[in-house]
Order: structure tokens, then C-alpha cells, then sequence
């Protein structure tokens, strides 16, 4: 009886262990500190923002970048792409950000 | 009755096991917000919460601590209600203005780590970095014609960034810049400063696992609640440009603070050239010896002045320096080559 219920704990422990949900990766992007659009990274597409009609991104390959802006500065443009979670681009004088988020395990932010 | 409290026993055994076996607290779940229009950076708040409500008081006690202190610390407007640093500049040569203690704490920090760097960690060295900043605007707006300081408009702005100039009085709680044309400038400080005061805050009302990232300036508090012993913060190649592809480095972190200088960070190109935005007060020039220096320290106020005297001090020299304050330090010189202090792990 007692190794049954210890045989059915340790069966149900792998169940919890191996069925947590493994979802893909998306992107948040934020106007000031208000989220604006989540969008999956699985699907390629270009991102145009309502009332920003000089800030294109990208979804290309499950990255996500800024591909143009009308910044003085092109800080946000040249980041480049962002494929893990944790990765964030931002263009300041526009107030936009691009933060990719999902389950990364190794990495809980990553800095420049 | 002996056998169904063994039974009972085995349930919670197995329940026990389920959730040390999943890896997490089944109650806390991770969140994310980023906010920017502060310090003219990037703010991320990455934290555990038992819901999302709860995460967004954290967030609002991070991001509320740092506008008020972005409104403090600001030299480019002036705001309704306080004075602060733009008001000083405004005074400087006319009068003493009375500030929040906040600013009086700042000033006086910044002038011990002037004492420490050797000279190296600067707040009145606001004409000479004006000069510099006047001009990488102009090669924003029309790169072809992009030029720099020359030396003799270097110098006669040095003139106005003697330190002993800035006058501060903790009984009245005021402020003098004593030459009219003087100016603070606290880039070098402020944000490890105001990340310091965004973690009391957020700690304030209940938070206790989080990573801040401030523009670089990195927090970590606590430990992530999944299990895991510390926070990952992984530092981006300086080298790769265009992409976050490449880390150079993956820091392991709990209950201390990061922050990093780099070459990369802020810059324009005059004449095929590129100048970036930490300037050496000894040359009055961009700092050369180094692409990006990364500090570890508890307070992340000293680890974002320790960065910037790093950037413009000799390996040895900092080494020492890092060593007196007992933080750890990584740098990455022009070709690429890696130096530690001997504890970074």
C-alpha cells in the first residue's frame, strides 16, 4: 500500500514536472509605459503603430526588430533583432519599446 | 486509522513532491514591464508576484520613485512644485537654491567619488560635456558636416568645472554654484542612484524578487521565486551591433547591483571617427582605453560611478580602485581582450 501511494506521488510529480506549458516566444511593445501590441514571433509580418506612421518593425525568422524610424539618433534601428526573451529595443525619442518576451530559462534580462 | 494517516501522510508527500518536482512556486508567477521617458533610458522591471495586480503595485512604486527622481535630477526643464537641478544651473554665479534632500545626498556622494576616482567621477563637469553634447546633435541633424569641441573651447569651459565651486550648505539645505556659467551635470550617478531608491520603494510595498535594469544599471533583489538560487543578467557583446545575438558574458546575481560603461552606449562619427559620450576629465576627450567595463558592487549608485571612473582610469588604477570599494569589475579593452578583478566569478 505504501509503495503504491509513493509510486503514484512520484508519477504524479514527473506529470507536473514535464506538462508546465512551453510556450513560444512573443513581443511586447509599450508607448510610454502603456502595452500597445503583444505579437507572436512565430508568424513573419511588418508592424506599423497607430499615430506613428514613420516607425516600421519586423517579425522575420522569430525576431523582431525596429527596420525604421525618424529618430535623429537610429539607436533603435541599429539594435537589430531581437530573437530571446529578455532582449529589448527601444527608440526614446519616439517613446516606443520592443521587449521579447517567454520562457528563458537561462536568461532573466539581458543589458548592454 | 493507523493506515489512512500514513495515507494522509503519502497525499501530501505527493503534493510535495508535484510542486518541488515542477520547479516552481505554483502560487508566483514572473511578469515584465518596460516604461520609458525617464533618465532618457529604458526602464525594466522583471519581477515574481502572486498576480498581476500585485506586480503592478511594484511596478507603479519602481516607476513613481524614478519620476520624482528624473524630475530632481533633470538639467533640461525646470517643473512645477520643487527645484531642482535645472534650477540650480539657473542660479549658478546669482544665488544658493534650497533642494530636496535627495539632491543634497547625490551632491555629496558625487564629491566622495570625485575624492575616490582621482578626479574621474565629475558632476561640475557640466560646460565642457555641453560642448560635447552641442555638437553630437548637430551631427544627428546633418552628419556631413559633423565636427568636435575644439581645444581651446575645451579649455576655457574646464575653467567653470572645479568641484570645490559647488557649494553645498546642509543646514539650510541649499546649494551654490559660486561662477556664473557652471553647470551640474549628474549623468554619471544618477541612475544607479535613483535604481538604489526604486528598490526601497518597491521593497516598501512588498516586493522581494526582482531585477531592475535602469539603462544598465541592473538591481537584483532577492532570488527568482522558481527555485533558482540567483537572477541571470546576461551582458551583451559590444561587438555585435546589430543584433542582441551574441552575450559576452552571463552574470549571476542576488542581492546586488550591476552597471556598464560602454563605447557603444551613445556616439557619432565626425570625420570617420567615432566619439562617444564618456568624457575623460584629464583629456577633456572621449575615453579611449576601453570598449565597455562592467561593475558589480551592492549599492548600485557606486557601481554606476565606479563604471564611468573605470572607463577612464588605467587597468591598474582600477583595479585598485574597485578593490578599495570592494566591488568586481570586467573589462573589455579596444581589441577585445577580457580583465577581471580576482573575485569576479
Amino acid at each position: 500500500m505504501w509503495f503504491f501511494i509513493l509510486i503514484l506521488a512520484l508519477a504524479l510529480a514527473l506529470f507536473f514536472a514535464f506538462s508546465q506549458k512551453r510556450e513560444g516566444l512573443s513581443a511586447r511593445i509599450s508607448l510610454g509605459n502603456e502595452v500597445v501590441r503583444e505579437v507572436d514571433l512565430s508568424e513573419d509580418k511588418v508592424i506599423r503603430l497607430d499615430g506613428l506612421p514613420n516607425v516600421l518593425l519586423e517579425v522575420k525568422d522569430g525576431a523582431i526588430a525596429f527596420i525604421a524610424s525618424d529618430c535623429p539618433d537610429k539607436t533603435c534601428v541599429n539594435t537589430g533583432f531581437l530573437s530571446r526573451a529578455g532582449a529589448f529595443a527601444a527608440c526614446l525619442p519616439n517613446g516606443v519599446s520592443v521587449a521579447v518576451v517567454g520562457d528563458n530559462p537561462e536568461m532573466d534580462a539581458i543589458t548592454r | 486509522m493507523h493506515r489512512s494517516a500514513a495515507g494522509f501522510r503519502a497525499v501530501c508527500l505527493a503534493f510535495l513532491l508535484a510542486i518541488v518536482a515542477s520547479g516552481c512556486t505554483p502560487a508566483y508567477n514572473k511578469y515584465s514591464a518596460e516604461f520609458t521617458g525617464l533618465f532618457d533610458t529604458v526602464i525594466v522591471l522583471t519581477g515574481y508576484a502572486a498576480n498581476e495586480a500585485e506586480f503592478k503595485n511594484y511596478s507603479d512604486a519602481v516607476f513613481g520613485c524614478m519620476d520624482e527622481l528624473h524630475k530632481l535630477f533633470d538639467i533640461y526643464h525646470e517643473y512645477e512644485g520643487a527645484n531642482n537641478l535645472y534650477t540650480v544651473n539657473k542660479n549658478a554665479g546669482v544665488e544658493p537654491v534650497a533642494v530636496s534632500a535627495e539632491i543634497i545626498e547625490l551632491l555629496n556622494m558625487s564629491k566622495e567619488y570625485f575624492e575616490l576616482s582621482g578626479g574621474r567621477v565629475n558632476i561640475a563637469l557640466g560646460p565642457v560635456l555641453s560642448l560635447w553634447r552641442e555638437k553630437r546633435e548637430a551631427a544627428l541633424a546633418s552628419p556631413d558636416t559633423a565636427d568636435i569641441p575644439r581645444p581651446d573651447e575645451l579649455a576655457a569651459a574646464y575653467e567653470l568645472c572645479d568641484l570645490d565651486d559647488v557649494i553645498i550648505d546642509e543646514e539650510s539645505g541649499t546649494v551654490f554654484l559660486a561662477k556664473p556659467g557652471m553647470s551640474l551635470d549628474v549623468g554619471a550617478i544618477a541612475k544607479g542612484y535613483a535604481a538604489d531608491q526604486a528598490v526601497l520603494a518597491a521593497k516598501e510595498v512588498g516586493a522581494e524578487s526582482f531585477l531592475l535594469d535602469a539603462g544598465g544599471n541592473i538591481c537584483a533583489v532577492g532570488k527568482p521565486m522558481d527555485g533558482r538560487p540567483s537572477w541571470n543578467v546576461g551582458i551583451q557583446n559590444p561587438d555585435s551591433e546589430r543584433s542582441e545575438g551574441s552575450v559576452i558574458d552571463t552574470l549571476r546575481l542576488s542581492g546586488a547591483a550591476m552597471a556598464c560603461s560602454g563605447d557603444y552606449q551613445r556616439f557619432y562619427t565626425a570625420n570617420g571617427m567615432r566619439y562617444h559620450h564618456i568624457i575623460d576629465p584629464e583629456t577633456l576627450m572621449p575615453a579611449n582605453l576601453y570598449k565597455q567595463v562592467a561593475v558589480i558592487h551592492e549599492s548600485a549608485a557606486t557601481a554606476d560611478a565606479l563604471s564611468t571612473a573605470l572607463f577612464c582610469l588605467p587597468l591598474d588604477r582600477g583595479r585598485e580602485l574597485a578593490g578599495s570599494l570592494n566591488a568586481k569589475a570586467m573589462w573589455v579593452d579596444k581589441n577585445g581582450g577580457l580583465y577581471y578583478t580576482d573575485d569576479y566569478e
